[in-house]
């Protein structure tokens, strides 16, 4: 007959502090990696696993990319299992991947949405040339990108990476408010965007004619550039915002506050709640009035960024997609990343997710094509230039330029004050 | 011999007990003191995550003090701090007095005043964010409809940190509820004999209510001066440190330094300083509680 024994405190003890040891030496132990996976740069057709983080979007588009777009993926390519990563934030993209990469990891594949990622994490060696995978593939080279976007995935001349969309900004009005106030167009040089400001100013219901955000630095560098201007020479050795041009964009701007004919600093006026006319801004304005305010949606045109006194561009960006150079995976990695820019499925991304094709062939297929902001996009990316492609950008352009701009903007300083000042203090930073 | 024969009874008994708080043991070494100890070398070093860090010796310390945007934030952080605090206590006492008097519905409104204190900063930031702006916001709307033009609340430095000390009283339910429960523990017969020597509200108040909460004070000044000295997720939210670096709190200064421009020793060497601060200025509220604070009628 077996002999029962009640379990004291120590006895229960000791088998408490055995198991707990085990499952630690157990959480320990590395994972059994799938048969074929994570040894070297595996070739393409091996069994693989990627770790993608994704673009930060809301959930429900989210949902797309792990769930129809994963489905397509896993269709043609079933060797290769993609396991998705949604990030909170672009910030806490580059928080994941700065983490991961210090201690050895990483995943395989991630998407930046920061302007400067690219370059400080090229910088850092944190991404792969992707040269010698596109110098290998027939069907993705640079040419495939507008050009400002592409090269902003650059560093040092070589593409670390790869504009999954493209970001820029053209000219919004309010075509109803334009009418109303006898305006036959919208405007196309800065003078006449002071006329029209002037005119729809005066209108019932419009408080101010322009919407302008002088301390945003998207806003600023639309104006900036549409203007001639830059903010640093291309070797990053030279600060040019505070050159004549840069003082006349700013001047420009300030003098249509001052004259009460564009929004303040603080103002909660805007071209989508219908208090103001026209405004420079990225492509979100479609999709939000279309789905917040379908009145203003209804009457929004859109055009390309008015011409200032020397040039007519302005900037271009996108979303990145980069391979890490810490990945064992990085052939897998690039044979999804190929497939996801490749024309069928480009097209799809974007129809779904509702962001600008960074592929001028994406652009010129339907709904593109026939989209009445769309094609103005489409137009203006063939005439933008890259933001400042320099390590310390983001630092200048968050604690520098910006309070500087807020402080021309609120009248604290002149416009050449504030630049000079914003300036010199950049200098010492480079 | 058996290794448990070696141990004394007392010696067993700690064994077991040590063994006990282990896994408490083992986090709180992992993830308070070790990152507290390695955030003293960071202070010490230049690290930007990717690279091993390098020695700096002081140097951290000394560019601080040369950092324009250091002494600014913690300007900011220092006035946001004094009146938010001083404001957040006078109030927290007047609303739990105002609450301690029996009124009806007076668990309503303790509810209600309570209910801020469960929100995140971030979620703060973004209601007031509606509350703010000086066209359309819900205050200026407000005061438009009784004829008065509001002022651009976050548009105008020094503006812009009212509006966001403004913003921190909404938190003041925390405080007020632990001053309702010191209220409620002052005995009666204070008050008592207090009447029948026909003492008024303002001479009981001054005389009897305050004194006896004097240890309550003491301890919703330590916590507040501690939480406004990290004030953080609502200005990011609200302001972003602007406008012209008007709002721009020391938190705010060390997050960007830290995350965004991945200075990790100069970061460290920011958070040890403010520690040294936080700490400095509790010893000081401690060492000078013996002249105010009375613990049961006799001075601590």
């Amino acid at each position: 007959m077996a002999k029962s024994r009640t379990l004291n405190r120590r006895d229960l003890l000791r088998a408490s502090v055995g198991a707990a040891t085990g499952m630690a030496l157990a959480a320990c132990a590395p994972v059994a990696a799938p048969e074929g996976a994570m040894e070297g740069d595996a070739p393409a057709a091996a069994p693989a696993e990627i770790n993608w983080l994704g673009p930060f979007l809301p959930a429900y588009r989210f949902e797309w990319l792990q769930g129809p777009l994963m489905d397509m993926w896993q269709d043609t390519n079933s060797d290769i299992t993609i396991v998705m990563e949604q990030a909170t934030s672009w910030g806490d993209t580059e928080e994941k991947v700065l983490i991961r990469a210090a201690a050895g990891g990483g995943p395989d594949l991630v998407q930046t949405g920061e302007t400067g990622a690219v370059t400080d994490f090229a910088a850092r060696g944190l991404f792969t040339s992707l040269d010698p995978y596109m110098d290998a593939d027939d069907d993705i080279s640079v040419d495939l990108f507008y050009e400002a976007p592409m090269i902003a995935g650059q560093y040092e001349g070589v593409s670390y990476a790869l504009p999954q969309d493209s970001i820029t900004m053209v000219y919004f009005y309010n075509k109803a408010q334009f009418e109303e106030a006898g305006l036959s167009g919208p405007p196309a040089t800065f003078d006449d965007i002071v006329a029209a400001a002037e005119a729809l100013t005066a209108l019932d219901g419009v408080d101010y004619g322009l919407q302008a955000v002088v301390s945003n630095w998207g806003h600023f560098a639309s104006y900036l550039y549409a203007n001639g201007g830059s903010f640093i020479d291309e070797s990053c050795s030279e600060i040019l915002f505070n050159d004549e041009i840069g003082v006349q964009t700013v001047s420009f701007l300030m003098d249509q506050v001052n004259a009460g004919i564009a929004t303040p600093h603080g103002s909660d006026v805007s071209v989508q709640n219908g208090r103001a006319s026209m405004v420079t801004t990225v492509p979100w304005i479609v999709g939000w009035t279309q789905n917040n305010a379908p009145e203003i949606y209804d009457v929004l045109g859109a055009t390309t960024m008015p011409a200032g006194m020397v040039g007519s561009d302005v900037w271009g960006w996108a979303h990145y997609e980069s391979i890490l150079e810490n990945s064992e995976a990085k052939d897998p990695a690039w044979t999804f990343l190929a497939w996801m820019l490749s024309e069928d499925i480009d097209l799809t991304y974007h129809e779904n997710l509702n962001f600008l094709p960074g592929q001028p062939r994406t652009f010129a297929k339907p709904p593109f094509s026939e989209h009445w902001a769309w094609t103005v996009f489409a137009q203006q990316l063939e005439m933008t230039r890259p933001m400042p492609l320099c390590i310390s950008w983001r630092e200048i352009n968050a604690d520098i330029l910006r309070p500087e701009l807020e402080a021309a903007w609120i009248g604290e300083k002149t416009p050449q004050e504030a630049l000079d000042s914003a300036a010199a203090k950049a200098a010492e930073k480079l | 011999m058996r290794a448990s024969n070696l141990l004394t009874p007392r010696m067993r008994r700690n064994l077991e007990g040590y063994i006990f708080i282990g896994p408490w043991l083992i986090g709180f070494l992992a993830f308070i003191l070790g990152p507290f100890a390695f955030s003293f070398v960071l202070a010490l070093s230049e690290w930007s995550i990717l690279e091993p860090p390098k020695f700096v010796g002081l140097g951290n310390f000394e560019k601080l003090l040369g950092e324009d945007l250091f002494w600014k934030s913690l300007r900011v952080t220092t006035i946001f701090t004094v009146v938010s605090v001083i404001l957040r206590v006078s109030i927290a006492l007047l609303l739990a007095t105002l609450l301690n008097q029996g009124i009806r519905g007076h668990r309503f409104f303790q509810a209600g005043f309570y209910m801020p204190v469960m929100f995140s900063g971030v979620i703060l930031g973004v209601l007031w964010a509606w509350m703010f702006p000086f066209d359309y916001g819900l205050i200026n709307d407000l005061l438009r409809r009784a004829g008065i033009e509001g002022p651009r609340w976050l548009s105008t430095p020094p503006l812009a940190l009212t509006s966001i000390i403004m913003m921190s009283m909404w938190r003041v339910g925390g405080m007020m509820v632990i001053f309702l429960a010191g209220l409620k523990d002052i005995p009666s017969e204070l008050y008592e004999a207090a009447e029948i020597d026909e003492a008024g509200g303002i001479s009981r108040f001054f005389s009897i209510t305050v004194p006896m909460l004097t240890p309550i004070v003491l301890f919703n000044l330590v916590i507040s001066m501690i939480q406004s000295f990290q004030v953080f997720g609502e200005v990011a939210v609200l302001t972003d440190g602007g406008p012209y670096n008007s709002t721009l709190v020391y938190l705010l200064y060390l997050y960007r330094q830290a995350f965004t421009y991945l200075h990790m020793g100069y970061g460290s060497a920011l958070a040890w300083v403010l520690f040294i601060i936080i700490v400095s200025v509790t010893l000081i509220l401690l060492k000078t509680s013996g002249r105010w604070v009375y613990y049961g009628g006799t001075r601590a």
